[in-house]
């Protein structure tokens, strides 16, 4: 069977990386976890997972779009799948598209994601 | 035309003459007075306010009829003269009316030439009264008009509004001083002038333009963004009495700060709206994962999840309190009850309640009393000074990690009671410090991503210090934990005694 894919979870609520990552876990995943998006674009670095959930809204509105951005910048983690997640709706000013120079991301969900919805993303992706 | 009878003067150095003219004249009810020569009569018309005629003989001693006519005229330039002449010539009778009398009788004369001629005179004067009122009148107006005039155009240009006017044509014929302000471009342009060629904004231009073209009066509204600025505008047609459209008048009005206010209350929507959304898209999340078993069965993982999803809508539960205690303060349907209260024993209280919590968290919370006596009673509401308290305890307990110490102190100078609540925790820089009052901002950390909070605690805080006239201070660097200090008004200073 190999090595067991490794995920990246994003996202400042760790009640919510906490169940996300008890899902994937128990289906075979690896996971590693950060709070922040600095702290998200070491461990992508240093773990190279093989896919990174990012959610938009951590310490700015911006922060999970500066780490995607980061993410595709750097070399070391260009091609990893990126899948973005968020509790943001239509009411805030700025508007979501799968924009390839503005959004360099590879799926877009809002939250809340059912954990079963997550892992048939999470699925699809590693296939 | 009044009442009162007429009154006339006679001047004839004759004794005889002046005598019997006064005869004939009282007889007719006329008021008459007499002077032997035209210096006598000057200062009698002088003394008396004037005459409606005086009939004067050309030649006396001192001064004589001619001069006369000439000094009355300085006096009253209305004043009518009748001059009688035992020497009648044409040549004296046309150099005395070139001078201003208005006839003349040559001597003798009967009693009804007299009366005649003096009829005559009092109907010119009559007549030169009214004129001269009319006259009046008439300038009285004018100066009404153009005080008016002036009055609105004054008005008109220290409006705040810009207002602008145009004709049939489309053409501009009037701008007031915010117009111009509004749109420089168009304030030198020489009036009557185009609208779509004097007005960069096609929008402003097509609307008046709307109004002036449409067959039945109609008003139109629409907000235009001028620079950086945003106005209402509003375009009514300019009627006719006979209901026709003689042009559109235009006011515009800067609505910039509403728009702003707009778009703050919109984000601060979002905010909130963020801020419930998340947490409950978590705790779904939870329940979702223990209900469904998709990450198998591990029931004492399972319970730990609950306890947080727990937490989690507790603190939601705050979360709303919170915004509505900030509504209501915001809306001015929070009156804070000000009674006299000890700030020591509210401490006390707070100390006590949150004991379990900073045991369970192994951190050591001491109070300290720092007054050697009692520390005068404050001004306060209790209710609101206990959920300053215990927010403040609450969060030094929250950033504090395991093995930290809280240390709270009360004390007082006479004119403030103050509460210090001093911990060893995480700390913060001094960017993170200037927001920690505002709505909804949170230190962001990998510390505090475990810590669960709201955002409005503090700034709660901060609104009630303020309705108490108190003050709120914090001090604190990263790692080397925060100390917030709140002093509130003694009742013996708060109410100057």
């Amino acid at each position: 069977m190999g090595d067991p894919k490794k995920v990246l979870l994003v996202d400042d609520d760790v009640d919510l990386v906490a169940v996300n990552r008890a899902v994937l876990e128990n289906r075979g995943y690896a996971v590693v976890s950060a709070h922040t998006g600095p702290a998200g674009l070491v461990k992508a670095k240093a773990e190279t997972p093989d896919l990174i959930v990012l959610d938009v809204m951590m310490g700015t509105n911006s922060e999970g779009f500066d780490l995607a951005r980061a993410l595709r910048a750097d070399d070391a983690t260009r091609q990893i799948p990126l899948i973005m997640v968020t509790s943001v709706n239509t009411t805030v000013p700025f508007k979501f598209a799968p924009d390839a120079t503005y959004l360099p991301v590879d799926r877009f969900l809002e939250k809340p994601v059912a954990p079963e919805a997550l892992l048939q993303e999470v699925q699809g992706m590693l296939k | 035309m009044t009442d009162r009878p007429s009154r006339i003067l006679v001047v004839d150095d004759e004794v005889g003459m002046r005598e019997g003219c006064r005869r004939i004249l009282a007889a007719e009810g006329y008021e008459v007075e007499t002077a032997e020569d035209g210096q006598a009569a000057l200062d009698r018309f002088q003394a008396a306010g004037g005459f409606d005629v005086v009939i004067s003989d050309l030649k006396m001693p001192r001064m004589g009829g001619m001069d006369l006519i000439e000094a009355l005229h300085g006096i009253d330039e209305d004043a009518l003269l009748l001059v009688i002449t035992a020497y009648a010539t044409i040549d004296t009778a046309v150099d005395a009316t070139k001078r201003g009398a208005y006839g003349y009788i040559p001597k003798p004369f009967t009693p009804d030439e007299l009366l005649l001629h003096v009829r005559n005179g009092l109907e010119k004067r009559a007549l030169r009264i009214e004129a001269k009122a009319l006259r009046e009148e008439r300038e009285r107006r004018l100066l009404e008009v153009a005080f008016e005039r002036s009055r609105s155009t004054t008005i008109l240009h220290c409006m705040t509004d810009g207002v602008l006017v145009v004709n049939r044509d489309g053409h501009i014929v009037l701008r007031n001083a915010a117009l111009s302000r509004i749109l420089p471009s168009c304030a030198e342009t020489p009036l009557p002038a185009p609208a779509g060629e004097a007005l960069d904004q096609p929008e402003l231009v097509s609307l008046v333009l709307e109004v002036v073209q449409a067959d039945a009066p109609v008003i139109a509204s629409k907000e235009i963004a001028i620079g950086a600025c945003t106005y209402m505008v509003n375009a009514a047609p300019v009627l006719e009495p006979s209901g026709e459209t003689l042009g559109a008048v235009a006011v515009l009005r800067d609505i910039t700060a509403l728009k702003k206010l707009e778009i703050a209350k919109s984000m601060f929507v979002s905010m909130v709206a963020h801020e419930l959304k998340s947490p409950l898209a978590t705790i779904e999340s939870s329940l979702n994962l223990v209900l469904s078993g998709l990450a198998g069965d591990e029931p004492e993982r399972d319970r730990q999840m609950m306890r947080r999803a727990l937490l989690r809508a507790s603190t939601l539960r705050t979360l709303v309190s919170d915004l509505l205690n900030l509504t209501a303060i915001e809306t001015g349907n929070f009156s804070l009850k000000r009674q006299h209260a000890d700030l020591g024993t509210i401490v006390r209280e707070a100390v006590d309640a949150y004991s379990d919590k900073a045991a369970d968290k192994k951190v050591a919370i001491h109070l300290e009393c720092v007054a050697s006596s009692p520390i005068d009673p404050i001004l306060a509401d209790p209710n609101a000074v206990r959920s300053i308290v215990t927010n403040l305890v609450d969060n030094a307990i929250k950033y504090t990690p395991e093995g930290g110490r809280v240390n709270v102190k009360v004390d007082g100078n006479g004119l403030y009671a103050r509460v210090v609540v001093k911990d060893s925790g995480i700390g913060m820089s001094p960017a993170e410090r200037d927001h920690i009052f505002d709505e909804f901002y949170r230190v962001k950390n990998d510390y505090t991503a475990h810590v669960p909070g709201t955002g409005l605690g503090l700034t709660l805080v901060r609104r009630l210090v303020d309705m108490h006239q108190g003050r709120i201070d914090v001090e604190s660097a990263p790692g080397k934990g925060s100390a917030f200090s709140v002093s509130l008004p003694t009742v013996s200073y708060a109410t100057g005694m």
